[in-house]
């Protein structure tokens, strides 16, 4: 420890300092107890209210953690519900296969065409008479929980709580800041990983100076803080968080200082000015001077992440097999007004873009050898405590359920 | 999508022979050019354009970004090859990040044109 007087992190939220199973990461069964016990009773995040902006506009998202496909659509009332995107004749996938997104006044069967309205209501069925004791009405789409907070759509096959107590102290601290964002990026990959391996990678810092040293090579790091040390991080019952601080001075590329004469931040340096009075409690919760963004993991799968130049990110680590995620990030941005923060945004997310391929080739690295049986326990750090905490929360949510 | 009849505003003409390799409306066109293109072209494009981006944002702030000018749209697709470019030389010192996951594998959803 860097200050013999200070008192490691991992004491001080009472967490064990001993070496983390790799078992989680590489075993069919612990797969399946995920699957079975956690996510049917997740509330998991979709993405914004914005991916159905108006009446009748849906997307369809094949969600393999639930084994399902989920039909998002916002109703003819305005309201966004989700539903099993399968048909209640004979289960066939209302919106075909090919189709992920599109704007309707309904959705009909290609098997025989039974036909559901935007609020999810049965509405034809053809040669209705040949069936037996039959009321439409009873027969509508499968619904799927689904609550919206601060703009973000989240489902649940199987709710105990609410959103809002699933969310907890979270739920109050953002109000408003996501609001008015342009989502400007989009990208997923599927990667040969466990889900929580890609996860990990995103909730510390300590890699930050090695794998991203030739794209970073000080911007989050400098004389004060070369080892990219947390300044904050804070555990909630099955959520957590860290802040990340920027180095006020960082060297500068030649675009980087051009861009800097035009625009007021650069995602590669994250030295924009902020007034710090304006954010809610949940951004940069200690009001560093040099905070560069917040990393949230909203258990079990949502990293949402506000930050000094974007307005925030997000990612999605969706577990498709024990190696296997689709990952999945986005960027919003407070829209650009002029050329000139058009073609810096350009700048940062093609570089967000590409610092993040330096991660997933690692975390593919990284499984492969987890993989081998060579170890069975890794090592982790005082400035691993959120990956640490990861690992506590899916281990107690296995034993005693969500 | 390469447009063989791109022409740029007249006061960057000079920069209309990258124009049928870099002139992409969208973001997968250009990162896929970059990943893929000799390293030196990425230098020629970089040496001939980036002295001049103060001049060209300059020139493209005054246009509304939803009611530009053809030329200056294509002034400005130009530009953004011009920033992927600038990460492999600055950074990188060859066209793509090196030791990283392959760029084909990365889908990019939202491609977006010029706003």
């Amino acid at each position: 420890m860097n200050n013999p007087n200070e008192i490691p992190m991992t004491i001080k939220f009472g967490l064990d300092t001993g070496r983390i199973p790799i078992e989680p990461n590489v075993s069919q069964s612990h797969f399946d107890a995920e699957r079975e016990i956690i996510f049917p009773h997740a509330w998991l995040n979709m993405g914004r209210e914005e991916l159905v902006p108006k009446r009748g506009d849906y997307v369809v998202r094949d969600v393999a953690i639930l084994k399902t496909s989920v039909l998002i659509v916002r109703g003819r009332d305005g309201i966004v519900r989700a539903f099993h995107n399968m048909c209640k004749h004979r289960g066939n996938k209302v919106v075909g296969t090919g189709v992920d997104h599109g704007s309707a006044k309904g959705f009909s069967c290609s098997f025989h065409g039974w036909t559901y309205n935007t609020e999810g209501e049965l509405v034809v069925v053809p040669d209705e008479d040949q069936f037996f004791d039959f009321d439409k009405s009873a027969n509508g789409l499968t619904p799927i929980a689904t609550e919206i907070w601060e703009g973000f759509v989240f489902i649940n096959t199987a709710p105990k709580e609410s959103l809002r107590e699933w969310l907890g102290e979270i739920s109050d601290s953002f109000t408003g800041y996501f609001d008015g964002a342009k989502h400007v990026a989009s990208y997923q990959a599927e990667v040969k990983t466990n889900w929580k391996v890609v996860l990990d990678a995103f909730v510390e810092a300590y890699h930050a100076p090695f794998l991203h040293g030739r794209n970073y090579p000080d911007a989050l790091t400098g004389e004060t803080n070369p080892l990219c040390h947390l300044p904050v991080v804070k555990l909630f019952p099955r959520h957590r968080m860290m802040s990340i601080e920027a180095n006020p001075n960082p060297s500068l590329t030649r675009t980087e200082s051009i861009l800097l004469e035009h625009v007021d931040g650069v995602f590669s340096a994250m030295i924009k000015p902020l007034d710090m009075t304006t954010l809610p409690p949940g951004v940069n919760p200690a009001k560093l001077p040099n905070w560069a963004f917040d990393a949230y993991t909203i258990f079990p799968n949502f990293y949402l992440a506000p930050m000094r130049v974007f307005q925030f990110v997000t990612y999605h680590f969706w577990p498709i097999a024990p190696d296997r995620t689709l990952w999945q990030t986005d960027h919003y941005v407070v829209p650009p007004r002029n050329a000139a923060e058009r073609i810096a945004l350009e700048f940062s997310k093609s570089f967000a873009r590409d610092v993040q391929r330096e991660d997933l080739i690692t975390l593919e690295n990284t499984q492969t050898m987890l993989e081998s049986g060579a170890m069975t326990h890794m090592i982790l750090s005082d400035q691993e405590v959120v990956v640490r905490h990861g690992y506590k929360v899916i281990e107690e949510a296995l034993r005693s359920g969500v | 999508m390469k447009n063989e009849m791109t022409v740029l505003p007249p006061e960057f003409s000079k920069f209309e022979p990258f124009c049928n390799k870099w002139c992409l409306r969208t973001e997968r066109e250009r990162y896929l050019a970059r990943a893929h293109a000799p390293y030196p072209e990425l230098v020629t494009l970089y040496e001939a354009m980036l002295p001049h981006l103060s001049e060209i944002i300059t020139y493209l702030n005054p246009f509304p970004l939803t009611a530009m000018p053809e030329s200056a749209q294509n002034l400005m697709y130009l530009t953004f090859s011009l920033m992927e470019a600038t990460h492999a030389v600055e950074l990188w010192k060859q066209s793509d990040v090196p030791d990283a996951f392959a760029p084909e594998r990365i889908e990019i959803r939202l491609a977006g044109g010029i706003i």
